[in-house]
């Protein structure tokens, strides 16, 4: 699994996630995860387009953190899911309270109302 | 596991959509084998060899596959469903294996056989999250 990350003039920070987060990839990146994206209060895209598997360890890496934004009075998107993600976001009706985008300008428009520049 | 059951899987010409649901809830099953059916947290020097095996049977329109153990018995059909989060405020970090599996499948079964748990999983018959599935979490 790989993460990489960058914060934007308008206060975005965007984590781009990649590869499949199952058991072993999760592990991989959890620990720098909850670090680039709950220590503080922030706004954070997570780039989902190229997670290719969310098992359940997975997911509960993103809700903790989308968790300890809200604690925090920042917010935590999600950006792009693959379809396979997309299932199970669905079944567990995590996209119903976090929210999930498909248009990058629009998931940034969530994060910083009043609209921002197109990348 | 996941490249064995893939091959099986396209062998048998099951589409790609269903494919992915089917690894993922095999995953989850397997996940809860080895974190559940044998933990006692503690090692023992004397634990005999443990065999899970992993069983595909059917055809595209009737998949099923089983994972079986030599664990603890232990019927996932028994685990109360948690209820959808609703908030974010209420949603759990963790227990979402079983719930994904019940959404992403099409029946679960369970047999304790001798010493063996069996557990089945029914591919559905498209990999649309239905709404009967997700009363099912």
């Amino acid at each position: 699994m790989e993460l990489t990350y960058e914060d934007s003039a308008e206060g975005i920070r965007l984590i781009r996630l990649a590869g499949r987060m199952d058991v072993e990839g999760t592990h991989e990146i959890d620990l720098k995860f909850t670090s680039v994206a709950s220590c503080q209060k922030l706004l954070v895209l997570v780039d989902m387009s190229l997670v290719e598997f969310l098992s359940s360890l997975g997911l509960g890496t993103l809700v903790r953190s989308a968790k300890a934004q809200m604690s925090r009075t920042g917010m935590l998107v999600l950006y792009s899911p693959t379809p396979a993600v997309a299932r199970v976001l669905q079944a567990t009706q995590i996209d119903q309270i976090v929210p999930v985008y498909y248009d990058l300008g629009e998931a940034r428009r969530a994060l910083v109302p009043g609209g921002v520049p197109s990348v | 596991m996941s490249r064995w059951f893939r091959l099986v899987a396209a062998e048998i010409g099951l589409d790609a959509a269903r494919i992915d649901d089917l690894e993922l809830c095999l995953n989850e099953l397997l996940a809860n084998v080895l974190n559940y059916a044998y933990a006692d947290g503690r090692a023992d020097p004397a634990e005999k060899a443990r065999e899970i095996r992993i069983i595909a049977e059917g055809g595209v329109s009737d998949l099923r596959v089983s994972v079986e153990d030599d664990g603890r018995p232990f019927d996932p059909r028994a685990k109360p469903s948690p209820e959808p989060p609703g908030s974010l405020d209420r949603a759990g970090i963790g227990g979402w294996g079983l719930p994904i599996v019940r959404a992403l499948t099409k029946d679960l079964t369970y047999e304790r056989r001798g010493e063996r748990n069996r557990v089945t999983i029914h591919a559905q018959e498209s990999a649309t999250v239905t709404g009967a599935a997700l009363n099912n979490l």
